[in-house]
């Protein structure tokens, strides 16, 4: 196999349009910017036009998908792509939206203490004094997301700012120019709510009579809500589906659908629910917030939660863009490489000023303090079968009943503070091994790691 | 190098199921079948039914494997159908006036007829890009049933292949609609995504399987244990045997 590989360029003249650019991978792929830097780096590069993308957000005590919809619709309204947005609150929705700093009319509101990028400045700067071994110094810095624009980049992705507000003036002129269309979710008539949408969609669409036709996106970020009705499964896979194929049959346009919080677990629409979801639309992500779940947010203190892909916009091509263009995901796979290698976890997080994508790394430790040689604590360990019946006795006859069973093996006692201390009385008789663990109380000693061996003249040190 | 599909595998008659999932779709699979049956016979035809990929799709892909598409459909030798229309299948109700199934085996059965007699060097494919998304939208399971059956009869009586894809959501317990479709195969591809996760190096495992309906094997089978693993690229999957990928190499 020869290792020139020629690259079929095709010769498609590509109009630019306002905000969009030719996806890397394929000359064809027409990419928009979602407004989050980090969100189009993991679709590879930013959502391709022709292209639905489905954001799920299963918590229902936050408003992530939302946070994501809101960019997509700035990001719409500040490079003058026609914007439409579905909803009985959409005006109030886009009103809500975020605006880059220092627009005429919206001042950011400044406060004494430092925004969080300063903080992460001083601390970067600081890194650079450390000294490190000089083989590293090469090595780029390690970086967890992909930097913002920088000011070439402007003109498709903006820098948002969240302590910034759409001022009204900006609403109010799309709305003049028919930038932005609010389109209100209806029950006339014996037509599903689903289906007025669509073809209101469908009209503005067909309107659309110039010879470059407009980019324009779609935006629906509270599908499934009380105002749709009484939805079931079937009307959500209908619904995507035919947006999909609307986007197909005008493919200068794109949709972003947040689905409504309780819509977005396998409960409610059955098992491989989140799977039909990914198979009907071109991109798919889960933005599971820690909200919900304490554990998971003291083991990953600086993130909010975590994004799950099932499934990637590939419009013209085999592999996803985002597989050989995605620097979050780091699945390369391009032919010349030694091969790729597995994905990065992804997470998410919401500063004062920004949201943003990034990769998830444990601790430096692993989440686990100390090496541990002996069992925890909790944990006291019984001699095969001697001393079950004593100790059992005072505990509930439920866990009496399985400890006898697991007579073999150590049994945990799951009791009250007072039976767990009667426990290690009872079996402080029995063994050696229950004497350390008796002695090693709740009070919870710090423990050194030693090593003994058996043979000392072996491992002499 | 591994080559995958056995080239034998769709010779005339054969009703193929290719089962994928949501992280190792088999669209390549179907790709791959159009263009090697339009390479390898001079006169071949194809009738495709459009659910979930876009024509724009199967053209772009297409000319990367230099099938020439839109001179296909000029000479009448490629047919697209469409099988959704715009309005939802309704949920619940037995209607056969409301089926919009019926006159699509009508159609399909008419541009069967009007090839006249089929000759040798004339094989006709008929490939259903997706038949699980017209069960999730609300076509009931015994309709969907009626529909396959009468399209597995029209193929044999045609002489031509049946290649049909229905996405696997629950691995572990099959569906009514796969147990369906596994009586009806002579032959079931599965394409099934690593079970560490997604990888640069390898996409998916690819086995193949003998349906029901065959009478006599043809063709190699390709077990679980030594499936054929394969990477995506732009316009085509490279395919090679377990450990044998360029990581490795």
């Amino acid at each position: 196999m020869s290792s020139f590989k020629r690259k079929a360029v095709s010769k498609q003249p590509h109009i630019a349009q306002p905000g969009t650019r030719s996806s890397p991978s394929s000359a064809a792929t027409i990419i928009t910017s979602t407004g989050i830097p980090s969100l189009d780096d993991i679709l590879g590069g930013g959502l391709p036009l022709s292209c639905s993308s489905v954001i799920l957000a299963p918590d229902v005590h936050s408003a992530y998908a939302e946070l994501v919809a809101k960019y997509y619709i700035a990001q719409g309204l500040a490079l003058k792509q026609r914007t439409l947005v579905v909803g009985d609150s959409a005006q109030e929705f886009v009103s809500e939206c975020m605006w880059t700093p220092g627009a005429s009319g919206s001042v950011p509101s400044t406060s004494g203490t430092p925004g969080d990028e300063e903080e992460e400045g001083k601390a970067s700067d600081h890194d650079n004094k450390v000294k490190i071994a000089w083989r590293y110094e090469q090595m780029k810095k390690f970086q967890t997301t992909v930097d913002s624009p920088n000011s070439s980049t402007e003109e498709f992705c903006s820098t948002f700012d969240l302590t910034c507000r759409i001022p009204e003036q900006v609403i109010s002129e799309a709305s003049a120019a028919q930038t932005v269309s609010f389109i209100p979710v209806s029950h006339q008539g014996d037509a599903s709510p689903s289906d007025i949408v669509l073809n209101q969609v469908a009209d503005i669409l067909q309107k659309d009579r110039r010879s470059t036709p407009w980019a324009t996106r779609i935006c629906v970020p509270l599908f499934g809500s009380a105002e749709w009705g009484d939805i079931v499964p079937q009307n959500v896979i209908w619904f995507l589906y035919r947006l999909r194929r609307l986007l197909r049959q005008y493919p200068h346009s794109c949709a972003m659908v947040c689905p409504a919080s309780h819509l977005c677990e396998d409960q409610w629409g059955g098992p491989g629910w989140i799977q039909k979801l990914a198979w009907v639309s071109d991109a798919c992500i889960t933005l599971s917030a820690f909200g919900g779940d304490p554990s998971l947010s003291a083991i990953f203190p600086s993130h909010h939660g975590m994004v799950h892909i099932h499934a990637q916009p590939a419009p013209h091509t085999l592999l996803p863009p985002s597989d050989r263009f995605s620097a979050l995901r780091g699945v390369f796979a391009s032919a010349s490489s030694a091969g790729g290698v597995g994905e990065n976890n992804l997470a998410f997080k919401c500063m004062r000023k920004r949201l943003i994508f990034e990769t998830l790394h444990l601790d430096v430790e692993g989440g686990v303090g100390e090496r541990r040689t002996t069992p925890a604590s909790t944990f006291s360990p019984m001699e095969v079968g001697s001393s079950n019946n004593t100790p059992t006795e005072q505990l509930p006859s439920v866990d009496a009943d399985a400890s006898r069973l697991s007579g073999d093996v150590a049994t945990v006692e799951v009791g009250l503070e007072e039976s767990m201390a009667q426990t290690r009385i009872a079996s402080h008789a029995v063994s050696q091994a229950d004497e350390i663990a008796a002695a090693r109380k709740p009070g919870k000693a710090k423990k050194k790691v030693a090593f003994r061996s058996d043979a000392p003249d072996l491992y002499d040190f | 190098m591994a080559t995958f599909p056995p080239p034998d595998l769709l010779s005339s008659g054969q009703v193929v199921i290719v089962t994928d999932q949501i992280l190792s779709p088999a669209d390549f699979l179907l790709h791959r079948t159009l263009a090697s049956h339009f390479k390898d016979h001079k006169d071949a035809r194809c009738i495709v039914l459009l659910v979930s990929e876009s024509i724009s799709r199967w053209n772009a892909i297409a000319s990367r494997a230099t099938v020439n598409l839109a001179a296909l459909i000029e000479s009448q030798a490629l047919r697209f159908l469409d099988m959704v229309k715009d309005i939802q299948p309704h949920l619940g109700t037995d209607d056969s006036t409301r089926s919009t199934l019926v006159p699509l085996i009508n159609e399909v059965r008419s541009l069967l007829q009007q090839q006249g007699d089929v000759q040798a060097d004339q094989p006709t494919l008929i490939l259903l890009d997706d038949i699980s998304t017209l069960e999730w939208m609300g076509y009931a399971t015994n309709e969907l049933a009626k529909f396959l059956r009468a399209l597995s009869i029209l193929a044999r009586k045609g002489n031509a292949s049946l290649v049909v894809r229905h996405h696997v959501i629950t691995p572990d317990t099959p569906d009514e609609l796969f147990r369906f479709l596994l009586q009806l195969c002579t032959y079931h591809i599965d394409v099934r995504p690593l079970s560490s996760g997604r990888s640069g190096a390898v996409n998916g495992e690819i086995s193949l399987y003998r349906g029901p309906s065959n009478g006599t094997a043809h063709v190699k089978t390709i077990p679980r244990q030594h499936a054929v693993q394969y990477r995506l690229t732009d316009a085509a999957a490279v395919y090679f045997e377990k450990g044998t990928g360029q990581a490795v190499l």
